[in-house]
């Protein structure tokens, strides 16, 4: 099947003609021959019927009358008939009576046993079995055996005609089909070489014949059609392609020009920047990461690893953790973090790595970079050591503050007390107690005579109205130095409400009380109360009722004043009459608003955002750390301090906003 | 082969048993078959019968050795729609009466007298003395061979007003009276 298949189509075409005309041939002639085989043997055993039918007519009597000799030579007219082999007669019992050979070789011939009537083939024979009747009954059977050889020879003769015939027709369909089969394959092998030579020039401009209108017609059509699609498409693929070509060329300038600026960029950071694949291995490293690492040239220009890392590693105070953090890092590819690494001799790196993912999400690995902190942190450092120690004269100034307005308020009470001192020393210098001695010598000289004294003297009849007034201007003494006194007991219970205050802010700070805000709020006001009454300004309270809550009491206290303070001087520099500070207390969720509320001078829009650093102010004499260390206060009682003015002239807002929290004891 | 082969010994045992049975049929018995064979090769005239449906009498005349090997051989049997009856005659006047008559052997010394009786009438006469033909009969039983065989008279045959039928004649070892 394999050898047909590779067989020319013209080949092909021939051996299926002829392999369909022979094999209808012989099917006809086996058909034929069947036929004939059939109906020779039909007509064989009609044939022998008839001979037998006429010797059994003429054998009645032989059998009825037990006549062998005669039947025999009844039997004798079979020898007209060569193809009989043998014949017997069977009698009513079966037995053989009396038979017939054609030959010697015939008498071999075994005779079978009887039967009523009935034929059949056996080997190369005809048995054929007839009845003999005689009167309606049977008187016995014949038997003849007829030999087939007329039609071995028929057969014979017929296999050497049907041999010509085969011969003959074979010949003549070669011939036919060698000229018909052009029709179908010709074209076929005409667009075959057509398409070889297409396929092996590429030359797409040849065209197949068409010879004609069949299915083979329109594969020709179909075949150029396509031939015509694939030449234009070949010609715009080659112009695409020209032009496909240019492009990436420059594509491949542009892309080499950026890459080299890249490249450029990434060696002239500050940074130190190395990328590795997800597998760890490292695809890129700039110069700046061997200058921060130290990295010797011996190491870097070695592309090995592992020395590499253990080189860094070795430089790290803490290897350990250090290489702990890659291993992490590289266990989690998605993860990014920050952190610094300290290095033998002070350097501090800090040390950044985030996943390397394209815009796909894809993990291409990861990048490291590095950069020098060392300065920076001494800088911060030293900043920090600033700092605090602008904390801490900004808490000493605060305290100064306090501890002046302590003193003036001290001192504004003291001249009240010297007033009421200086008073009670003038009343009890004017005192009208000397006449009560006078009177008392007087009757002291008229002990012996009181009575007489009393009654007569004049003096002495004065007395009793002289004691009379006496009494009540020594009672109207008395009465104004209870007053004085009592007033002076309460400057001096002022005096040591301020100088308590002055004790209790200026305790160690960090400490939460439970108190309310309100009462806060009042401590602040009351030590400014005295500044505040001097230049006439109005306080308007505007007090939420909020439950007492966890606050580091001095250092809101700190804030408040401060900004109290600074209220004060912007009405004061405005030099407006109707000068007004409010306070409002206010919460929303759990924070507390403490709002300060001047329409002072205001604040310029472009000073806001330098009102809280350090070292601005606006204010002759002013330090300029008083907002800077009140904002950073706020911030460490996690709240905030912000300003807020519409400009000059329309007055400012200062808020403060802290944690509220309630106290637990209150709950 | 096998088959072949078995088939064989069937033929031979078949063989076997036809001898046999030849051996087994006595002279009378064969006698009786042939008495009634030769009524299907006789036709006799229609005045041979009282009646159309009338049967076929085989009459035996003298000592009847036949045993009952005659009654086997006609039982059952049927002749152009005639049954066949056999009938022991003891008075020759009633000789007549039949359409076959057996002489025996016993009455070779009547022979004569009865066939001459039976002249003009159509009875098939058969007998089985050698002189039996010469007095006139029809068929005569010869004995050749040890074999039954026939002797036909055709001139009695035909002054008895009978048809024989060719086949008969065939198998007859002697036909005498044959017309020139």
């Amino acid at each position: 099947m394999l050898g047909l298949r590779n067989l020319s189509l013209r080949r092909k075409q021939m051996l299926i003609i002829m392999l369909t005309s022979s094999v209808a041939l012989l099917l006809a002639c086996a058909a034929f021959v069947a036929c004939d085989t059939i109906s020779f043997r039909q007509q064989l055993v009609k044939k022998e019927s008839t001979v037998g039918n006429v010797i059994a007519n003429t054998i009645t009597a032989a059998i009825d009358f037990n006549d062998a000799k005669t039947a025999e030579e009844s039997l004798g007219a079979l020898r007209a008939e060569p193809n009989i082999v043998a014949a017997c007669v069977y009698d009513g019992g079966g037995k053989v009576f009396a038979t017939y050979h054609r030959d010697q070789r015939s008498q071999a011939n075994v005779f079978p046993a009887a039967q009523v009537e009935g034929h059949d083939f056996a080997g190369n024979q005809l048995h054929l079995f007839l009845p003999i009747k005689q009167g309606g009954g049977n008187v016995g059977t014949i038997f003849i055996a007829s030999d087939l050889d007329e039609l071995s020879q028929r057969l014979t003769r017929y296999a050497g005609i049907m041999g010509l015939v085969f011969a003959a027709s074979v010949l003549i369909a070669l011939a036919l089909s060698s000229q018909l089969q052009r029709v179908v394959s010709d074209p076929i092998l005409h667009l075959a070489r057509v398409a070889r030579s297409v396929a092996l020039d590429k030359d797409y401009s040849v065209r197949a014949q068409k010879q004609s209108n069949d299915e083979l017609g329109q594969l020709i059509d179909g075949f150029n059609e396509m031939l015509n699609q694939i030449q234009h498409r070949d010609a715009a693929l080659r112009a695409a392609r020209e032009t496909l070509e240019q492009r990436v060329q420059e594509r491949t300038s542009e892309l080499a020009e950026s890459l080299s600026v890249l490249n450029a960029t990434l060696s002239s950071t500050a940074d130190g920047i190395l990328v590795v694949n997800s597998q760890g291995k490292k695809i890129f490293r700039n110069q700046r990461t061997d200058e921060l690492w130290k990295i010797p040239p011996e190491v870097s220009e070695n592309n090995d690893d592992a020395a590499q890392i253990r080189h860094v590693t070795n430089a790290t105070t803490h290897p350990e953790q250090f290489l702990e953090k890659i291993r992490y890092f590289y266990s989690h590819p998605a993860e990014s973090g920050q952190d610094e690494v300290k290095l033998n001799d002070g350097t501090i790196l800090e040390r950044i790595t985030a996943p390397v993912q394209g815009k796909d999400g894809r993990n291409y690995g990861r990048i490291w970079t590095f950069r020098d902190v060392t300065q920076r942190r001494q800088a911060e450092a030293e900043l920090q050591e600033v700092h605090s120690q602008l904390l801490e004269t900004s808490r000493q100034a605060g305290m100064a503050e306090v501890a002046t307005n302590v003193l003036h308020n001290v001192g504004n009470v003291l001249n009240s007390v010297n007033v009421s001192a200086a008073m009670l020393m003038t009343n009890t210098r004017n005192s009208k107690i000397p006449y009560l001695g006078k009177v008392v010598a007087l009757l002291n000289e008229h002990t012996d005579d009181l009575g007489e004294f009393m009654a007569t003297n004049p003096k002495g009849r004065q007395l009793p109205d002289f004691l009379g007034q006496l009494s009540r201007q020594l009672a109207g003494e008395q009465q104004n130095a209870v007053k004085e006194l009592e007033l002076l007991r309460q400057n001096i219970e002022h005096i040591k409400d301020i100088v308590a205050m002055q004790q209790s802010y200026a305790t160690i700070s960090g400490v939460t009380e439970t108190i309310k805000v309100c009462d806060l709020v009042e401590d602040a006001l009351r030590m400014n109360a005295s500044t505040l009454a001097r230049h006439a300004v109005e306080v308007v309270r505007e007090y939420m009722d909020l439950p007492p809550a966890n606050i580091e009491k001095h250092k809101v206290l700190q804030i408040l004043v401060n900004l109290i303070r600074n209220a004060k001087y912007a009405c004061d520099d405005s030099g407006r009459k109707d000068k007004q500070l409010k306070i409002r207390l206010s919460q929303t969720d759990a924070r507390i608003q403490i709002a300060v509320i001047d329409n002072g001078i205001g604040i310029r829009p472009e000073n806001l955002t330098h009102i809280f650093n350090h070292g601005f102010t606006t204010r002759k004499g002013g330090h300029g750390f008083g907002l800077h260390s009140g904002a950073l206060a706020a911030r460490e009682l996690g709240g905030s301090l912000i300003g807020l003015s519409d400009g000059p002239g329309t007055g400012a807002t200062f808020i403060l906003e802290l944690p509220f929290q309630p106290s637990n004891a209150d709950a | 082969m096998a088959a072949v082969r078995l088939g064989v010994m069937f033929l031979l045992a078949g063989a076997l048993l036809g001898f046999c049975g030849d051996a087994a049929f006595t002279e009378y018995q064969v006698k009786a078959l042939f008495l009634m064979n030769f009524t299907k090769y006789v036709d006799w005239p229609a005045t041979a019968f009282s009646g159309t449906n009338a049967p076929i009498i085989i009459g035996v005349y003298g000592e009847n050795n036949f045993g009952d090997a005659l009654p086997h051989a006609v039982a059952g049997r049927n002749v152009n729609g005639r049954s066949i009856v056999i009938r022991q005659i003891d008075n020759t006047n009633n000789l007549v009466t039949c359409q076959v008559l057996f002489i025996s052997r016993s009455e070779k010394n009547h022979e004569g007298e009865i066939l001459r009786q039976l002249k003009v009438s159509t009875v098939l006469t058969v007998g089985e003395t050698e002189s039996f033909t010469a007095q006139g009969g029809a068929i005569n039983f010869l004995m050749i061979d040890s074999k039954v065989r026939l002797e036909i008279n055709l001139a009695a045959v035909r002054q008895a007003n009978l048809q024989v039928s060719s086949k008969l004649l065939s198998v007859a070892d002697v036909v005498k009276g044959k017309p020139q």
